[in-house]
């Protein structure tokens, strides 16, 4: 049984919606400014930020702009419901919801800390979306998703293992219908999570350039609907050919030299797709442009794929890494890839790494035929995951 | 010298977890990183903020980092020469 | 109902959990970041592991809240220096997914790792996909398990939200070794799940499974505000069916959401 992708909705530091997305990406346009405007910080550092107030993401949603909710959770409803009316999914579907994300309503809880002064005063209605299922509740409610709900978070891989988990459902009859994929809004944590970590270049990033110096933060979200091969109600995008799960099971924060978790994830997802190496025309990286990321994730195309790597890219220098969401923005970028026969340019390439490391397509080819694409999302605590998507 | 070493030592079980060593066990001489003591790059990030927090240090050029951290006592004669507090 | 057919061979609440972390993780730099609910939770994981004795090709962990304490500790950290200044480890300890890291890192195993955030129901989703990982023979033998963590600061907001005058609150974890083959130390098998129930009575779901209360054949969970109720309540179920009990049905009515039904029986 196959699995087809049959709707996708995105929004990103690239626009809302799958016109916007594939216009920046032809036009090579990243949406990186030099700062964070709506999440107000001290730390002077370029992210992926969407330009919308919280009150402008829910009047989008056609929602009262005063309501309390976190942003991951507005982000998280404008992409699915794009998702769903893209599928033209029948009323009669049983629709499930696999969300990924790893800051939940953490924006929020921020407010209340900020608010804590006030003791016992402190306003209740911004923790109250703090638990990362609670934006999977509002985002099934706005979409009138009554069936199987779940949550996942690994980190960095949340929204591709929810692409995953979503096929599971399908393939043990439990939905015929899965919207998977991920949301994270930006905010204070990661931010000076990540500036802890020292991991943030102070300029836009430079994915697998020899000089890159760190990530730059973006937010996003994602889905894609997955459906049964024999319930499709329009035309797919591709089919969900392969995935795979593995463990770097090396460090909390950083990849193994040799890159054997995403080594194994890619293997794997192979594996369940039943194609060769040969067969794969084009690669989204994860390419976050930390130096330990992208050194372990070429090491392991190298240990994959020997010399025949396909060409590769990052979209990390577009939309900033979007941490949950990064997997499912990737495999919505890889849909329409597939579909429209585009692959877009790694932007901010210019020094190759180490002798014998592969370097990604840094032009614009829209002259490509994408049978199979693979793509990557690897996370802290090891989590790597794979998935290939194919053409009809 | 001696008596800023041990504090130090103390700091770096402190915020580092090193809960099973006690300040004798940890050679002063000894490379921190890899061999030695085995401390990782978020190890590195927990000395830099001993450093700023404890002796008013600010160490951002991560190229003096590496020699500066070689050791307990490269360390301790970096704080003693540059101490704010 | 989902029909199910996958057997546990290994059960441990963090209440009965009674190894030293330092012979479960002999390397002193590899545990000793490891605190708090992430100790609790990895050295019950690590327990469960030991005891059932069986080759793990796969780590599935669930939490509702995640670890909190870190959270908090890291906010309140570059709170208070002005975001000047932060420490890496409690950010880097503060992931949802960060007890199925250091289990993999402990284990050494590369395999399937997963983590389920989905309030009170997290245990069963991990349960759920457990089984069906096993169904599709990605896996033999799963190592799975729920932990949260009750802070202080968070049992206030539940206590001003009113929580504590309707729930209980509670804190721990719970883990299990779920596997294909029933080996020699099977406890329970694992025959069905349903989620999106309706909201039922403790007679309402006797009656509907035929239950015998007095034998202890059903567990009724509807006022416990705490995510892990319901994974310590399949160690519970698993424990009475090793000693004797026919069959027993777990309940999990999370308060706000959807119930779930889990049925284990003997083998």
């Amino acid at each position: 049984m196959r699995i087809a992708i049959s709707g996708i909705g995105i929004i990103s530091a690239l626009g809302a919606g799958a016109s916007r997305t594939i216009e920046a990406l032809s036009a090579a346009r990243s949406g990186i400014s030099s700062s964070t405007a709506i999440v107000s910080s001290h730390l002077e550092l370029p992210a992926g930020e969407i330009p919308l107030t919280n009150e402008q993401l829910a009047l989008k949603l056609g929602i009262d702009g005063k309501r309390i909710i976190s942003r991951t959770a507005l982000l998280g409803a404008i992409a699915a419901s794009e998702a769903l009316d893209n599928a033209r999914c029948g009323k009669d579907r049983r629709i499930a919801l696999i969300s990924g994300t790893s800051i939940g309503g953490m924006d929020l809880t921020e407010l209340f800390e900020k608010d804590s002064g006030k003791g016992p005063f402190s306003r209740l209605r911004y923790v109250r979306m703090h638990d990362c299922a609670s934006s999977t509740r509002f985002i099934a409610d706005h979409c009138g998703i009554t069936g199987y709900t779940s949550t996942i978070s690994t980190a960095c891989s949340s929204a591709m293992n929810a692409i995953i988990a979503g096929a599971r459902l399908i393939r043990h009859n439990i939905a015929d219908t899965v919207i998977a994929g991920g949301t994270d809004a930006l905010s204070l944590f990661t931010l000076n999570g990540f500036n802890s970590l020292g991991i943030l270049d102070c300029n836009v990033c430079r994915p697998f350039d020899r000089n890159r110096n760190g990530l730059n933060l973006g937010e996003a979200a994602a889905y894609l609907v997955l459906q049964r091969e024999d319930v499709l109600d329009s035309d797919p995008y591709c089919y969900l050919e392969g995935w795979g799960n593995a463990n770097d099971a090396y460090h909390q924060t950083a990849s193994s030299p040799n890159g054997d978790g995403a080594y194994m994830a890619m293997k794997k997802a192979l594996e369940t797709s039943g194609l060769e190496t040969g067969r794969i025309d084009a690669i989204i990286a994860h390419g976050t442009g930390t130096p330990n990321n992208d050194a372990a994730e070429t090491q392991a195309f190298v240990n994959l794929f020997g010399s025949n790597i396909p060409p590769f890219i990052s979209t990390k220098a577009y939309t900033g890494h979007t941490l949950a969401a990064s997997g499912s923005l990737n495999a919505v970028i890889a849909c329409l890839c597939i579909k429209h026969g585009f692959l877009p340019a790694s932007l901010n390439f210019n020094n190759p790494m180490d002798e014998g490391l592969p370097v990604p397509q840094s032009t614009f080819n829209n002259k490509i035929r994408i049978r199979n694409m693979l793509t990557n999302a690897f996370g802290f605590g090891g989590n790597c995951s794979s998935i290939i998507l194919s053409a009809q | 010298m001696e008596e800023l070493i041990l504090e130090f030592k103390k700091h770096l079980i402190e915020e580092l977890n090193l809960e099973d060593l006690n300040p004798e066990n940890i050679d002063n001489d000894a490379p921190l990183f890899g061999e030695g003591l085995g401390l990782d790059s978020i190890d590195a990030l927990e000395i830099l903020l001993i450093l700023e927090r404890k002796y008013g240090i600010k160490l951002r050029n991560s190229a003096d980092a590496k020699a500066i951290f070689k050791s307990v006592r490269t360390i301790a004669e970096y704080i003693r020469d540059n101490r704010q507090k | 109902m989902i029909e199910l057919n996958c057997y546990i061979r290994g059960s441990l609440s963090s209440v009965q959990a009674s190894a030293d972390i330092k012979k479960l993780i002999p390397d002193a730099m590899l545990r000793r970041r490891i605190s708090g609910i992430t100790r609790e939770a990895v050295s019950t994981g690590l327990e469960c592991a030991a005891r059932a004795g069986l080759p793990l090709d796969a780590i599935i962990t669930a939490t509702g809240w995640g670890c909190l304490a870190e959270s908090e500790k890291f906010l309140n950290g570059f709170k208070e220096s002005d975001e000047m200044s932060a420490s890496p480890s409690a950010f880097m300890q503060s992931t949802f997914n960060s007890v199925g890291s250091y289990l993999a890192q402990v284990l050494h195993c590369h395999e399937y790792n997963m983590t389920y955030v989905n309030r009170g129901h997290s245990f069963e989703d991990a349960v759920l996909d457990a089984a069906m990982l096993i169904e599709d023979n990605e896996a033999a033998n799963v190592l799975l398990g729920s932990y949260d963590e009750l802070t202080p600061s968070q049992y206030g907001i539940m206590e001003r939200m009113g929580f504590w005058r309707k729930y209980q609150s509670g804190a721990g974890a719970a883990f299990m070794v779920l596997s294909k083959e029933k080996g020699s130390n099977c406890l329970a098998r694992l025959s069905g799940m349903e989620f999106n129930c309706e909201n039922m009575s403790e007679a309402g779901v006797a009656g509907r499974f035929n239950c015998n209360m007095d034998n202890g054949e059903l567990i009724y969970i509807n006022n416990q505000m705490f995510p892990v109720a319901s994974s310590i309540g399949f160690v519970q179920a698993a424990d009475r069916i090793s000693s004797g009990t026919g069959k027993v049905v777990i309940y999990n009515e999370f308060p706000g959401e959807r119930p779930v039904i889990s049925i284990l029986e003997c083998i």
